[in-house]
């Protein structure tokens, strides 16, 4: 089995990516990262959820949901880290794995056919 | 609603109403006792399993239904059900006491049963919950976490031999019984004595049934002993 540098399965790697990239709040957020500077932390809900028609109960379910359930099984894997208080997220030691593939669909929305419309994938890219 | 976004909103929500307190106010952070992509995969499945854990002052069951118990009470968005865990089966329909009786007998059987669907790596259907004691595995581990029969437990060079068995049944409609080395969650191997036999729609072989026994305390040179099915019970 082909092995990552530090001694994982690329398969294993590969299989934990796309389940976690299978929640769209967990592309937003990475989607958010990747336009962000490295080192810097993005405010919470609302860099998983951006759209501005959200109402604030909305942003509270949303922000259970992140605390629960996205940020925990992002962080688990070290894609992002995130405190509580106050509530945001930074990239993680294994940010670039979730990035490259973010970043390649970015980069290839205008080849998808309309089944798989954009806005589906995360909220909309301005720079793409 | 997306049942497998939504189920740990719903979890979440019951546990809050449970305490009579709102969501936003949990005290502690659900994936601290449970990962909550286990979860995701539980309610995405199309089975009939369930999951239990435990938080501080409650235990929880979450259906692949999406189903929320706590403390065996149902939760349902904004109200909560008095159906109780012990009335129900893991489908959400109330367990027949001859359910019950079956689901005992299952487990106090000296053998491992199983119902598998008859593609590559046999997929687990149904498994008796004294598979741990055989596999080291819990019966949610085949149905909604990943693990393969065929792929992970049944040891590399017997595999050629079980499948060759379990073809020649398929082809025979007659039952099988085949030995082989089986690997174990933690990486020690056993011999096994598997019994089973194909379920058919019409011509097409769709199901794998059968009980598997434990040779640890036997040996394979004894086991060799045991008449094959084909003998024993020689009509389907």
């Amino acid at each position: 089995m082909m092995e990552t540098p530090d001694g994982g399965g690329v398969q294993d790697r590969w299989d934990q990516l796309l389940q976690l990239l299978a929640a769209r709040p967990r592309r937003q957020l990475i989607s958010s990262l990747l336009d962000t500077p490295a080192d810097q932390r993005l405010p919470l809900p609302s860099a998983a959820v951006s759209s501005p028609q959200l109402g604030e109960g909305d942003h509270d379910r949303i922000a259970i949901e992140l605390r629960h359930q996205h940020l925990p099984a992002l962080a688990s894997v070290e894609y992002i880290r995130w405190e509580r208080d106050p509530f945001c997220v930074r990239r993680g030691p294994r940010f670039d794995e979730p990035a490259a593939v973010i970043r390649v669909l970015q980069e290839s929305a205008d080849q998808f056919p309309d089944t798989l419309a954009r806005d589906g994938f995360v909220e909309a890219h301005e720079s793409s | 609603m997306n049942r497998r976004n939504d189920i740990i909103y719903e979890v979440v929500a019951a546990l809050a109403a449970a305490d009579g307190s709102d969501p936003g106010s949990l005290g502690y952070t659900l994936a601290d006792y449970v990962d909550p992509t286990v979860i995701e995969r539980l309610v995405a499945s199309n089975t009939a399993s369930e999951l239990s854990f435990q938080v501080p002052g409650h235990e929880v069951t979450v259906t692949a239904d999406a189903e929320v118990f706590i403390d065996g009470v149902e939760y349902r968005t904004g109200r909560q059900s008095p159906v109780s865990t012990s009335e129900r089966t893991v489908g959400g329909d109330r367990e027949t006491p001859d359910q019950l009786q079956l689901q005992r007998f299952f487990t106090n059987l000296p053998c491992t049963v199983y119902q598998s669907r008859n593609e590559e790596g046999w997929p687990i259907e149904f498994i008796s919950g004294n598979c741990h004691e055989l596999t080291g595995y819990e019966p949610n581990a085949f149905i909604i976490g990943g693990i393969n029969f065929g792929f992970d437990l049944i040891h590399p060079d017997d595999c050629e031999r079980v499948n060759a068995a379990v073809d020649q049944s398929i082809e025979n409609e007659t039952p099988f019984s085949v030995m082989y080395r089986l690997q174990t969650a933690n990486s020690t191997e056993k011999w096994v004595l598997e019994i089973g036999m194909p379920l058919f729609d019409g011509t097409e072989p769709l199901s794998i049934v059968g009980a598997i026994v434990d040779l640890s305390d036997v040996g394979p040179e004894q086991a060799q002993s045991v008449p094959s099915p084909g003998r024993v019970n020689p009509s389907r």
